[in-house]
């Protein structure tokens, strides 16, 4: 495969590349001379913030940029073939696909949902003038490489009929389709489950090798970088700060920001234990299902999300749920909320059946802060109109002490007056953070209910959140309920770990000796599959 | 906090819109139109001596004065020699009412039903959505005939039956839209919040629709103005010889080939203001969408 390399030319390289891409007043230059070269089997690794120029990279390899976007290099060439000179056409003829293919991250939207799989893989050749029984075969022969379980029964389904997980599968065999020399694997794990993570990982890693293709991975998580990069390539604002082999990047930084990368990924991280308070949650055997059906006549089809669930949580403790995706934690969030009532068990707020619990009162013992800060803030209102909502609510306060107070809870969140009227399509991912947490705060909750409060953020924005929360945890003496899939966040904040699979606790302990001691196999496999540095 | 941290909070937000929509193009041209048309349509007694009923049929089928007519009456006359111009004014009157008044009511009972459908689904989609399909196989112009039979014609039933029948676009826009909307994190921290339904409706989903209702409320503003037409066009309209412009158009049809100004003219008037409205509320979208504040 992939013969007409020779191992001594570089599959691909790019020499001083700039891309300016048109912006409302001016140009932003993405990216800003930048240099790489990249042989066979090897694996470069970039990682920056969003908006440092990686993907920007990537889409130039491909000839892929936005329209308007300039592009200018002393040299760019990809298996032998100068991209800098040729035209879409030829690019689409020869490049994409043929000489370098690319993966995205979210699989869920990577295929198109009305084609079989079959006919998306073979189409990526028989487009290209090859027969149709050259191309089944050779998209079989794939399919049984990436690991998809019965190719042959699979290969007229549809993409919905698929996991997220064999669907990076199947988007990682139709990127090899046409052998290419090189892969660009943009995000490739961050939309999936850490143990899914960790498979699709050492695939790239097998095709790599069995293939002999350079693989270009775009990441942000530095876990990744150092089990699965030869080298690393660190950006910032669009030039390359540092570049290396990964051991001796991640071991000594040069660059001073490299250093904060690393440093601030979430770290173990031991407070004393807090004093045995009151319960404030305690739930009791709770379970929940939904029931829908799919037509008119169609059979009812139950779905358990929880089982049988039961833990408590003390004033001033910090306690995780850990568990992939339909593990059942966000339902139980959900249920804690009063989003949603539980079928059966028993849930008490603060001693109280949480059913007799008024909405209001409930909601000054406990508010949420959501995964997503783009969603979880209404664009119509301004960052004022967001946080005092609550007072609103709950009829709290004249005008000015509103005003007042939301005031207050912007400086103890961080946030910066000037942001008093603006919106939130103005603001960063971590200040819509900020403002989520201040909104949550400003009732003076006892118990902050934390869904995957980091999962949307850069690194960096994350220890920022992450070290904000410690410090209210402390000062307001909160107690929280901490739901996350990442168990380095869990590890920095939680006193305490509950671990759920398929709706039911699997496990749960202290912090420190679950990670040190995991009695259940699952959280052996959860544990496993995290990259550490 | 001291005066400079103030200065530093930036502009208040409705100040911010008002600057915004003052640089829109669309919103000053429509704007512009609009407030022309209201001022003829107010001060339509001054504006012309003849009256829009007074016939005088030796002098009728006088064309426009750009087509060989005289300045006594600019427009021309029509068939029974009513003074074209003032009933294009005092017609003005009819269409703007019809218009303004048939789609508001048709909002006011889409958005209502849609938000409802949208929010609530279950039970109140599923019979929200009956009433959506009771209405759109109904023949909308035989009802619409009916009623005004039946209640008897004239421009407030007019209006009433024109909005009556016409709330489906703003039905399935605000459902589609509420649901979408609904799902939004910002909805379930509302109502984490201990929020009942109304102020999570009116505050939170309400704002996030409304782009969507200025579109169609636009569109439907043109829509129920032809419709006013159609009604006349068929003899259960706004009652002759009161003008509006749908009368005119059907009136002046028999005539179209000898003397098309008898179309044009109340088309072109039509067309204008139609165009106006649209373009004032694409840019009233367009100003107040979150994606404009940069």
């Amino acid at each position: 495969m992939n013969e007409q390399t020779n191992a001594s030319q570089p599959t691909a390289e790019i020499e001083n590349l700039t891309v300016s891409l048109p912006v409302p007043g001016g140009t932003l230059e993405a990216v800003k001379g930048l240099s790489l070269s990249l042989s066979p089997r090897e694996t470069l690794g970039i990682v920056g913030e969003s908006g440092s120029g990686k993907s920007m990279t990537a889409l130039a390899l491909m000839g892929l940029l936005p329209p308007g976007a300039r592009v200018e290099a002393d040299r760019m060439q990809v298996g032998g073939a100068d991209i800098l000179t040729m035209s879409d056409r030829q690019l689409s003829a020869d490049i994409r696909g043929h000489k370098a293919a690319m993966i995205f991250q979210e699989p869920m939207t990577s295929l198109n949902p009305v084609y079989s799989i079959g006919r998306q893989l073979t189409e990526a050749m028989t487009m290209h003038g090859q027969r149709y029984d050259t191309a089944r075969t050779r998209a079989l022969e794939l399919l049984h490489a990436v690991g998809l379980p019965d190719p042959e029964e699979r290969f007229s389904q549809y993409p919905h009929q698929f996991s997220g997980g064999q669907r990076q599968r199947i988007l990682i065999a139709m990127a090899l389709m046409n052998s290419p020399g090189l892969l660009i694997a943009d995000e490739p794990t961050t939309a999936l489950d850490v143990t899914i993570q960790a498979q699709i990982l050492d695939l790239l890693k097998e095709m790599r090798e069995k293939l002999g293709i350079a693989v270009i991975l775009i990441t942000h998580d530095f876990g990744v970088l150092s089990h699965h990069a030869d080298r690393v390539m660190v950006m910032l604002k669009g030039e390359v700060i540092e570049t290396g082999r990964t051991e001796a990047v991640l071991r000594k930084p040069q660059h001073e920001y490299t250093r904060r990368l690393i440093d601030s990924l979430p770290k173990a991280h031991s407070r004393p234990p807090p004093p045995d308070g009151t319960a404030l949650i305690e739930v009791e055997q709770v379970s929940q299902s939904y029931k829908f059906r799919r037509g008119l006549f169609s059979p009812i089809r139950t779905i358990e999300a929880v089982k049988d669930v039961s833990f408590t949580l003390s004033e001033g403790e910090t306690l995780a749920f850990v568990g992939e995706s339909g593990s059942g934690k966000s339902t139980l969030a959900r249920m804690l909320l009063g989003l949603e009532a539980p079928k059966a068990g028993r849930i008490r707020l603060d001693g109280t059946d949480i059913a007799s619990v008024p909405d209001k009162v409930r909601a000054h013992l406990l508010q949420p802060i959501f995964q997503d800060p783009y969603g979880s803030l209404n664009p119509r209102m301004s960052v004022s109109q967001i946080i005092r909502r609550p007072l609103d609510i709950h009829e709290i306060g004249t005008r000015a002490e509103r005003a007042e107070r939301t005031r207050a809870v912007m400086e103890q969140t961080g946030l910066s007056p000037r942001f008093f009227h603006a919106f939130p399509s103005q603001m960063s991912g971590g200040q819509r953070q900020r403002v989520a947490i201040a909104r949550a705060l400003i009732l003076n909750p006892r118990i902050i209910v934390c869904d995957e409060p980091t999962s949307a953020l850069d690194v960096s924005i994350q220890a920022q959140i992450l070290t904000l929360l410690e410090g209210l945890r402390g000062r307001l003496n909160l107690t929280l309920l901490l739901i996350t899939h990442d168990l380095g966040v869990v590890r920095q904040m939680a006193d305490r770990v509950i671990v759920m699979q398929d709706g039911q606790v699997v496990e749960a302990g202290m912090t420190a000796e679950l990670f040190a001691a995991p009695t259940q196999d699952y959280t052996r496999t959860l544990l496993a599959s995290v990259s550490a540095l | 906090m001291s005066a400079v941290d103030l200065d530093l909070e930036g502009e208040p937000p409705l100040r911010a819109t008002l600057r915004r929509m003052r640089h829109h193009k669309g919103i000053v041209f429509g704007g512009v139109v609009v407030v022309i048309f209201m001022l003829l349509a107010v001060f339509a007694p001054l504006l012309t001596p003849y009256d829009y009923a007074t016939q005088n049929i030796a002098n009728r089928m006088v064309p426009p004065v750009w087509a060989g007519g005289n300045w006594t009456h600019p427009f021309g006359t029509d068939h029974l020699g009513r003074d074209y111009l003032a009933r294009l004014l005092y017609g003005t009157r009819i269409s703007v009412i019809v218009g303004v008044g048939a789609s508001t009511i048709g909002c006011c009972i889409g958005v209502t039903l849609g938000l409802a459908a949208g929010y609530w689904g279950g039970r109140v989609d599923r019979f929200v959505s009956f009433l959506l399909a009771c209405q759109l196989a109904m023949p909308t112009i035989l009802l619409a005939m009916a009623l005004v039979f039946i209640i008897g014609p004239s421009t407030l039933v007019v209006i009433c039956v024109v909005g009556v029948l016409h709330w489906n676009l703003f039905l399935v826009v605000t459902r589609a839209a509420t649901m979408r909307v609904r799902e939004m994190e910002f909805v379930q921290a509302s109502r984490a919040l201990g929020a009942s339904p109304m102020p999570i409706i009116t505050h939170d989903v309400l704002p996030n629709v409304t782009s969507h209702i200025i579109v169609i409320y636009t569109f439907e503003f043109g829509k129920a103005i032809l419709a006013e037409a159609t009604l006349s066009f068929l003899g259960v309209g706004v009652p002759a010889p009161a003008p509006s412009w749908g009368l005119m158009i059907a009136e002046g049809r028999n005539a179209l080939f000898f003397q098309p100004w008898l179309v044009i003219i109340p088309g072109a008037a039509l067309f204008l203001l139609v165009i106006a409205v649209n373009l004032m509320g694409d840019g009233l979208r367009d100003v107040t969408a979150p994606e404009a504040r940069q």
